[in-house]
């Protein structure tokens, strides 16, 4: 998308990029800011409204979702938070020990790209939610159980991203690297790798989606750690609390999301967004 | 290999001629296979041994898998899961597609909107499992909206940049020609957003059936759900695994098929 190309005042209503500066000069109506703080209000008004309208045991009021993020403080809730997700980069970092060269390798190598590519295909499009009762028998209900169910979230995205990287990469830069009397060893380390660095990047932040989402249905579904205590509070109908706790959740992984996207702009700033180049593959 | 070569090199009459496959293809499936049976045999081997309860041998599996086909246990089954699906799928797109295409094409509903979906989007839908009850009930209903959940955020924000994906000067263009409103979105914005939207349909689909499975399971057993459940709670590993191994396989018919729909809706692009 080579939008920079197009002069600022021809730009249509479609397709706009914002160019700085341009902003000021738009009538406030149509500033983002404004338009925001304009319906995010009164999303939260109707918000407010709705709750006080359908009571606690239904949907819970603003205040009480924010003296559910303080009792959240106090109990300990978020502390057990942070407890699932250590347990969750655990799994997560053995799926990107595991996903990232096997999915280099299947990128260099047709071969291996053919022999394990439709077994890895299969799994990554298939309900991985449908083997949990398999891998309690196997693992128990304890922390292998949770890192077994992380790592089968998040392993096949590791696989894939780093692979279709290792594809994208352009034929003339090897084949120059080639004439260039370049080596295996130097090629790997000066072509392949810094040109798979942003796909390996996506291919973590993606992964680390799953892996939270992993994390979720398996303390769910053992009833466990942050999965227990949203259970607790939802039979409980602690609305307040369980919206706080849901949230820390969603803000945490945000922010894990955030680093990895900070770090692929500084490490990688030639690269531009490389999701949809993946999106083929899913 | 010489030999394939010669034979396929002399003209055959009244048969086409393959060609030959080229050699690291003939190992590839020479070594696919091995794989395949390999796994199967080792997994065939380790369950006659019984060390362990939660493996049982190869072949007590597939007698499972075959019972639960003839008897119709699976496909009936099956069949109540597809439902759930297909609901909480045609929920998503008849919500998805239209706002992303406005979220794309407006700059208001970019502004306000984008931000609230691309949050949406990073929220992990199985939070709110312990919640969904109070508002849906558990039953299909509760499972139809989790399974929409799960795939109409995907689906919006890949309608989304299919729309942005709408080549400036095409635009510009069309406006030129004096198209504008409808005629702009049906003859230039539709046709070049095509592409990533049935991506996003395409994606859908296997998270649909993913947030049915997981409806099933971890909202209320039902279908497909309920087969492994139960098969877990009695410990009948032969039937909880072929129960496993029939969701996922189902799983990946669909997606053949998607992907099949998909290469049809844009094989005029294709050359």
């Amino acid at each position: 998308m080579s939008l920079d190309a197009v002069p600022a005042t021809a730009t249509p209503g479609v397709s706009v990029q914002y160019v700085r500066g341009r902003q000021a000069r738009l009538p406030l109506r149509h500033r983002a800011w404004f338009q925001r703080t304009l319906v995010w209000g009164a999303i939260l008004v109707a918000w407010q409204l709705f709750a006080m309208n359908v009571g606690p045991f239904f949907f819970p009021t603003i205040p009480e979702v924010l003296a559910g993020a303080i009792e959240s403080f106090a109990d300990g809730t978020y502390l057990t938070v942070l407890a699932s997700f250590q347990q969750m980069l655990v799994g997560f970092a053995l799926a990107a020990v595991v996903g990232i060269p096997l999915g280099l390798l299947m990128g260099q190598f047709k071969f291996v790209d053919f022999v394990i590519g439709p077994f890895v295909n299969a799994f990554f499009v298939t309900s991985l939610a449908a083997l949990l009762p398999f891998i309690i028998l196997l693992f128990g209900t304890g922390f292998e159980f949770r890192v077994a169910v992380v790592f089968l979230f998040a392993v096949f995205y590791l696989i894939i991203t780093p692979a279709a990287g290792v594809r994208s990469i352009d034929r003339g830069v090897t084949e120059m690297g080639t004439s260039f009397g370049v080596g295996p060893v130097r090629r790997l380390w000066s072509i392949t790798l810094p040109g798979t660095l942003p796909f390996v990047i996506t291919g973590l932040r993606l992964g680390l989606g799953q892996a939270v989402q992993g994390m979720v249905v398996a303390e769910l579904w053992v009833s466990i750690g942050t999965g227990r205590k949203l259970l607790s509070l939802g039979y409980a109908r602690e609305l307040g609390q369980f919206f706080a706790a849901a949230a820390a959740v969603v803000l945490i992984g945000a922010f894990l999301t955030a680093l990895l996207l900070y770090g692929q702009r500084k490490l990688t700033p030639w690269a531009g967004d490389v999701e949809q180049a993946v999106s083929g593959a899913r | 290999m010489t030999a394939q070569l010669s034979t396929s090199a002399s003209p055959v009459v009244g048969r086409a001629v393959r060609a030959p496959l080229p050699p690291w293809k003939v190992w590839g499936w020479t070594v696919r296979i091995t794989l395949l049976l390999g796994v199967l045999g080792a997994w065939q081997w380790y369950g006659t041994q019984g060390e362990s309860f939660a493996i049982p041998p190869f072949f007590d599996v597939v007698e499972a898998f075959w019972e639960g086909i003839v008897s119709g246990e699976f496909l009936v089954a099956a069949a109540g899961t597809l439902l759930t699906m297909v609901l909480g799928y045609a929920i998503a797109v008849a919500i998805g597609v239209p706002m992303g295409l406005w979220i794309g094409s407006s700059r208001f509903a970019r502004n306000v909107f984008e931000p609230l979906v691309h949050a949406a989007y990073a929220t992990p839908v199985s939070l709110f499992i312990p919640v969904i009850g109070i508002y849906t009930g558990l039953d299909l209903n509760g499972r139809v909206t989790l399974t929409a959940l799960w795939c109409l955020f995907e689906i919006m924000v890949s309608t989304i940049s299919g729309v942005r994906s709408t080549p400036v000067p095409l635009i510009e263009m069309g406006r030129a020609y004096g198209a504008g409103g409808a005629k702009l979105y049906s003859g230039v914005i539709l046709p070049a957003a095509l592409p990533l939207v049935v991506v996003g349909l395409r994606i859908g689909v296997g998270r649909a059936i993913r947030g049915a499975v997981t409806a099933e399971l971890l909202l209320s057993a039902a279908n497909l759900g309920e087969v492994i459940l139960f098969a877990g709670s009695l410990f009948d590993i032969p039937k909880l695994l072929a129960a496993i191994i029939f969701v996922m396989l189902l799983g990946l018919v669909l997606m053949r098929i998607a992907t099949l729909v998909e290469r049809r809706a844009t094989r005029h692009l294709q050359h």
